[in-house]
């Protein structure tokens, strides 16, 4: 009993995530149907796909409020460049865009010393401002070829290909994070940046990698929205990502202040998301009441988070 | 003469507002006229409350997310209490509103521990939703009676009331920073909590406080901006602003890091903020091109204040360059 507890304490993430798909099932008998599994995965795709980025940067003890705008404009690229009748700029262009952003952010957080916040803040706004002077505040509709239209509506051995490309790119950023000396060097600035700096690690170009890593993944989410919509919106789309992303990832216990968190709890934690909204949506909860639950959601999984650091609780689990 | 060149080496953003002015009254002919002053001033008043009561939070080196919620709903709660109530009981309930959401926030930060981006975002989203609960996700009209819109349409000898109200509520925070006690543990926080702690400053509460003035003042600003737009909404209301208010604090040269910056700085900066998005309407300027030169501006502004020691290195070779030989660099040891 005793093992399972501490196990519990130690995957606080999964063992959240159990919990409400359990409380999910007995609550609303329409949960666990394929049809709507499949759905809440979709849906909980792209902040997913986001909020990984979004970890990695906060990892190194920043953040990132840009990436709505950069999904924004990526999408407006993508359907401008298709209008142009190009398939290889339609996937370039809107990436390139993603890296160019997050160049910059890094570059301003890492040599112009600009504190994370209002580097990023500066550019969500300038990006924003960039997608709409691009687009003339229009919107711009197109039909896109069958290969675009399949990273959001295609399925792939049953899954749709969104929620594939957000396990492949969890599964692949936890590799790049537990296993690559990249990932190493982003833990040991999270938790101790001058230390990382005498011990010979490239700070500023490691935190502009992440950046990059970052916008490029916000571009990516971009185009999935933008082959949904079938449209590229450079005002209304991804607006407010940021906070969400950044509640996915704050929910899986990835700390702020850099250096502790795994990127399973931005996937879990656009999870949990996910599997709230579909479930308030089944039980018809007002829409009103979904946005008071939103912020109680956080405040439930960072403060349960807190537990983990309690000193009492820490000494249990070390006597067990 | 001195004493404004002290003035302006003391406070550089002086200079850079009046430079703006300046150039704007320059570009468009309409830009100075005192009907348009009037409505810059009018206009600001409402972000000017929220970036003051930012700048209380930040300086202890907090931030505050909440305030675009907290301001919809002092706009809900005043409009909704107005259809059976006096709208003074309404004001009321809205300011105490906001003082509440202040403490939660405090609390949320100083006993939970919550970083303050976390603590905030909570209660941006659930203070929204209560909002819309109250409203019904409605926008109200109707409710408020004529003399309320006095809150934001009367003038004072030529000053519209919303601007009175914040210079003072201006002059109010400057002196309770400066010259209080109080105020001066705010910056000992901000500057070094764990030194101010062993110093003997009630941290939690001095951060509570900031928190709680944060609220109040965006509940003022949802009560001139119902007055303004005669009606309370929720779902919209307020969006951004939080940003806005950092964007206009850090302008004025207020360090997120806590400590640094002053009242003066603020005030500065929700001007130019101001002044900048009516001159660039007079010129018939795309509005999302007003975005990236708002951005681009405060890439500039907080990029100079973060790199000072990079710019005096910059100045001083531009001063040995200009010196005749022989001359010694200037602010070399005197013999």
């Amino acid at each position: 009993m005793k093992r399972v507890a501490v196990w519990v304490i130690g995957n606080m993430n999964f063992a959240i995530l159990a919990l409400l798909i359990v409380a999910a099932a007995i609550i609303s008998s329409d949960f666990l149907t394929p049809g709507n599994l499949l759905n809440v995965l979709r849906a909980a795709s792209l902040i997913g796909i986001v909020a990984v980025g979004m970890n990695v940067v906060m990892l190194t003890g920043g953040i990132d409020l840009s990436v709505g705008s950069v999904a924004a404009i990526s999408g407006a690229v993508a359907a401008s460049m298709w209008s142009a009748g190009d398939p290889v700029l339609l996937v370039a262009a809107p990436l390139l865009v993603g890296v160019a952003v997050g160049l910059v952010n890094g570059v301003m957080v890492t040599r112009l010393h600009l504190q994370p916040f209002i580097a990023t803040l500066i550019m969500m706004t300038v990006v924003r401002g960039a997608g709409l002077v691009y687009t003339n505040g229009q919107p711009i509709y197109v039909v896109y070829p069958d290969f675009f239209t399949a990273i959001s509506n295609g399925y792939l051995l049953g899954v749709p290909v969104p929620t594939v490309m957000f396990l492949a790119i969890t599964v692949f950023t936890w590799y790049l994070l537990r296993f690559r000396p990249f990932g190493r060097y982003i833990y040991a600035i999270g938790s101790n940046s001058t230390a990382a700096f005498l011990s010979g690690v490239n700070v500023g170009r490691i935190k502009i990698i992440a950046y990059v890593y970052c916008g490029l993944l916000a571009a990516i989410a971009g185009m999935v929205l933008t082959s949904r919509m079938k449209s590229g919106e450079p005002g209304q789309a991804g607006v407010f990502w940021e906070l969400d992303a950044i509640a996915a990832v704050v929910i899986g216990g990835t700390s702020l202040m850099g250096g502790k968190g795994s990127v399973w709890g931005a996937f879990v934690g656009a999870l949990i998301i996910g599997i709230v909204a579909n479930l308030f949506n089944l039980l018809g909860v007002d829409l009103e009441w979904q946005q008071v639950s939103r912020g109680l959601i956080i405040f439930l999984a960072v403060w349960i988070h807190s537990l983990e650091g309690n000193e009492r609780v820490r000494m249990w689990r070390a006597s067990a | 003469m001195g004493r404004l060149i002290y003035v302006i080496r003391q406070y550089p953003i002086l200079l850079i507002l009046a430079a703006f002015a300046v150039v704007f009254a320059l570009a468009s002919p309409d830009f100075g006229r005192p009907d348009n002053i009037t409505n810059i001033l009018r206009q600001s008043s409402m972000l000017g409350f929220v970036a003051l009561g930012m700048s209380f939070v930040i300086l202890a080196g907090g931030i505050d997310l909440s305030v675009g919620s907290t301001l919809a709903l002092a706009t809900v709660i005043v409009t909704v209490m107005s259809r059976t109530l006096p709208p003074a009981l309404g004001i009321n309930a809205a300011l105490f509103a906001g003082v509440a959401v202040g403490v939660i926030n405090g609390v949320l930060v100083t006993r939970f521990r919550f970083q303050p981006i976390i603590a905030t975002l909570v209660t941006m989203a659930s203070v929204r939703g209560i909002a819309m609960v109250f409203s019904n996700s409605q926008a109200i009209f109707g409710t408020l009676p004529n003399d309320y819109f006095l809150l934001s349409d009367a003038e004072l000898a030529g000053l519209p009331l919303p601007a009175i109200l914040f210079g003072i509520a201006a002059l109010l925070s400057g002196f309770y920073l400066h010259f209080t006690r109080h105020g001066r543990e705010i910056y000992q926080v901000g500057g070094n909590e764990e030194a101010a702690r062993l110093a003997g400053v009630d941290v939690e509460s001095i951060k509570i406080t900031t928190y709680a003035i944060c609220g109040f003042m965006a509940a003022v600003a949802g009560l001139i901006l119902a007055a303004r737009t005669q009606s309370g909404e929720a779902v919209r209301t307020g969006l951004g602003w939080e940003l806005n208010a950092i964007a206009a604090a850090a302008i004025g040269g207020m360090s997120l890091m806590g400590g640094v910056g002053t009242i003066i700085g603020t005030v500065s900066g929700t001007l130019i903020i101001g002044m900048m998005s009516n001159a660039f309407n007079l010129l018939g300027i795309d509005p999302n091109w007003q975005r990236i030169v708002v951005g681009v501006l405060l890439a500039v502004a907080v990029a100079s204040y973060s790199n000072q020691d990079l710019l005096r290195a910059l100045r001083s070779r531009a001063n040995r360059a200009a010196a005749p030989p022989g001359a010694g660099a200037p602010g070399a040891p005197a013999e």
